[in-house]
């Protein structure tokens, strides 16, 4: 097929699956006959009806029919597609990505036991990951299960408790986390405090009814740090802390780590940014001594700023109090000798290019301020120093700054599609189609009505066909279908064809 | 009794009126075996979901609670039907596009003027495809199309027959029309795929 041929069938296609629709008013597939007149449908319609006469009502009919009748008028048994939103969720008013995707999560987390943890039970769920490397680490089918880690983290060493033990929470441990010397963990700790900062053992170990007494002195004790998570256990835990140290990493403190990464990540981000802005204070108050003093600067022209291609050294120049060349950062920073410069370079650094937002703002500051640029301009300081004055100035001033010409995008002509969108038009319908059926309500057929748009997507044109046409209904729906319109598109005309249905 | 809502031919049938029920037959005949006819691909077997639907509403009219608009029930009915003709012959249908009903609904659709058999014979490799591209789809993308796209249901309408949120409709939809974008895209269609 040529590629006008393929053009002109995505156009057919789209007004296709815009409306759908072959199948338009009045367009039904032939019976099996071949007959498609009304004739054969009224003969059609006469032998379905003439089926009744001998069918029973639903009062009258076996338990089996019965049953099948349910079955047809409940909804179809349709398998949700993957990634389909749950209807749970939807009715709940949460809908959340991961209860598709993790479907079974939820029954696999929760054990029986689980409304005794309390706090434990909100935590995040874990990923993916994390319970299948958890589930590496745990050797045996006692400890299957998403806390599993916590458990055998915490009650290998258990003291002369451990002997209390039910078998299912000290069954082998990983070897990762045996070495640590016994006696250095029980002496400090009493047996119910060791067993105290593992509430996961008892629900997930699940000890047999057997167990009796042991049992249920873990669950005491579970019970103990569950009623005092924050304090009780903390404080008694805190001789422990330097054994836990010496083994892996608690999954609390692995899941705490990443939050902890985050708010120093953040930390770290907004000291850069106090330090930039500090640092271009320091540089207004610069340029402004220099203003004063423009002697005893070096006679050095560079390009205007607006021209510069590069901006960061404009401000390495300028920072390093008028180096003859493009100064590289580590210049900078040896002349002032303090880290703001280092945290500057490395936040515009962060920005690969020269006009990268990372740097510009500083840069073009920096550059609209430097009296150096262009000795024959005045320099204009900054009516109160401040960081939005010099950005201003590097965006905008007219006096350091001529106008560029608009870019192409926000002088060229508008994306407009050739057609209507067919969101815009699925809109269109949607507002439309509801006025419209009033019209044809109590309807014996169907009408259909062509709708034309302009260009600028009012309706132009509705014609009426069908039921409708030639009645008063014909100019209730023109009415229904002009009080909408679509977005905007190129072509003079575009038209389709919709289907009322009374 | 012409100008009687379905409702009304419901609770007229309810009492015994066989002549409402043949009305509601008359009515709505054509649609509920378009339905068919799209999801079954058959035209003997959308014919027989046809008459089936009828007689099993007329069985059921004493369950129908007015809740929802009589079309829809018989629309639910019908899918029902359709989906067991479907699960009922596996896969052994396969048919050629000569006696497709959609494709011969399709050609009369769009019957080619005089002069321009060259359209028509595109028309028809359009259908072809498009409808190939519907069959592409799984069960329920396929069943939900049709329902809105085809048959011209509302969103509301078709989560009233599918029995699922209207939201999952309109996602169905758009996972559907994505879909048959992408299929009509390979084979030479269209060309953009979202």
């Amino acid at each position: 097929m040529s590629g006008e041929d393929s053009s002109k069938s995505r156009i057919d296609l789209d007004a296709l699956l815009l409306m759908g629709l072959p199948m338009r008013e009045g367009v039904v597939p032939p019976l099996p006959s071949g007959a498609t007149d009304d004739a054969s449908w009224d003969e059609h319609a006469d032998a379905i009806v003439q089926k009744l006469t001998g069918v029973a009502r639903l009062g009258a009919t076996s338990a089996a029919d019965r049953e099948l009748l349910s079955a047809l008028c409940a909804a179809p048994s349709l398998a949700p597609e993957p990634g389909e939103p749950s209807s749970s969720s939807r009715n709940a008013g949460v809908t959340t990505m991961s209860d598709s995707d993790h479907p079974k999560s939820n029954s696999s987390e929760a054990p029986a036991s689980i409304g005794t943890r309390g706090p434990v039970s909100r935590q995040p769920r874990p990923s993916l990951k994390e319970l299948a490397e958890r589930m590496s680490k745990t050797p045996g089918p006692s400890s299957v299960g998403p806390s599993s880690g916590r458990i055998s983290a915490v009650s290998t060493p258990l003291p002369g408790g451990a002997t209390t033990l039910p078998s299912a929470a000290s069954t082998p441990l990983p070897a990762t986390r045996t070495p640590v010397p016994v006696p250095a963990v029980t002496t400090p700790l009493p047996a119910p405090v060791a067993a105290a900062p593992e509430p996961k053992s008892a629900p997930i170990s699940a000890p047999p009814p057997s167990a009796k007494a042991p049992s249920a002195t873990i669950t005491q004790a579970a019970k103990i740090a569950e009623s005092k998570p924050s304090e009780a256990a903390k404080e008694k835990l805190a001789p422990v802390v330097p054994i836990e140290s010496v083994r892996a990493p608690l999954p609390t403190k692995t899941s705490g780590g990443y939050g902890g990464l985050v708010v120093a990540g953040l930390g770290i981000a907004a000291a850069a940014g106090l330090f930039v802005f500090l640092r271009a204070s320091n540089v207004n108050k610069t340029a402004d001594n220099a203003a004063n003093k423009p002697a005893e600067t070096a006679p050095v022209a560079p390009p205007p700023a607006t021209e510069q291609p590069d901006e960061r050294a404009a401000v390495d120049t300028s920072t390093a109090k008028a180096a003859p060349a493009p100064v590289p950062s580590e210049t900078a920073s040896a002349d002032d000798g303090t880290d703001i410069n280092k945290l500057a370079d490395a936040s515009s650094s962060a920005a690969p290019t020269p006009g990268g937002l990372g740097a510009l703002p500083p840069a073009s500051a920096l550059a609209a301020n430097d009296p150096k640029k262009d000795p024959a301009k005045p320099f204009v300081p900054n009516p109160d120093g401040t960081l939005d004055d010099a950005m201003r100035d590097a965006a905008g001033n007219p006096i350091n700054k001529k106008p560029e010409p608009a870019s192409q995008e926000a002088t060229g002509p508008k994306n407009v599609p050739d057609t209507p969108p067919q969101g815009s038009i699925s809109a269109y319908v949607g507002s439309v189609m509801g006025r419209a059926k009033a019209c044809v309500a109590g309807a014996d057929d169907n009408s259909s009505a062509s709708v034309t748009f302009g260009s600028g997507g009012q309706v132009q044109k509705v014609t009426v066909g069908g039921w409708a046409a030639g009645k008063s209904a014909a100019s209730c729906i023109e009415a229904a279908l002009k009080g909408g319109k679509v977005e905007p598109f190129s072509k003079p005309t575009y038209g389709f064809t919709v289907t009322i249905r009374p | 009794m012409a100008g009687a809502s379905d409702r009304e031919l419901i609770e007229r049938a309810r009492a015994g009126d066989a002549d409402a029920f043949g009305l509601l037959v008359r009515r709505h005949q054509r649609r509920i075996y378009r339905l068919a006819a799209h999801l079954t691909r058959s035209a003997p077997e959308a014919e027989d979901v046809t008459q089936e639907t009828f007689v099993r509403a007329y069985q059921a009219l004493d369950r129908f609670d007015g809740r929802s608009e009589p079309f829809t029930w018989l629309y639910r009915i019908a899918v029902n039907l359709s989906l067991n003709q479907i699960r009922a012959r596996k896969s052994k249908l396969r048919r050629s596009t000569a006696d497709d009903p959609r494709i011969l609904a399709f050609v009369a659709e769009t019957r080619p003027t005089v002069g321009d058999p060259a359209g028509a014979s595109d028309r028809r490799r359009i259908a072809e495809a498009l409808y190939d591209g519907i069959d592409s789809l799984s069960e329920t993308l396929k069943t939900t199309l049709i329902l809105v796209c085809i048959e011209g249901m509302s969103h509301d309408e078709a989560s009233k027959v599918l029995g699922c949120p209207e939201g999952t409709v309109a996602w169905r939809i758009h996972e559907a029309r994505r879909k048959l974008k992408a299929f009509l895209a390979e084979r030479g269609y269209g060309g953009e795929v979202e």
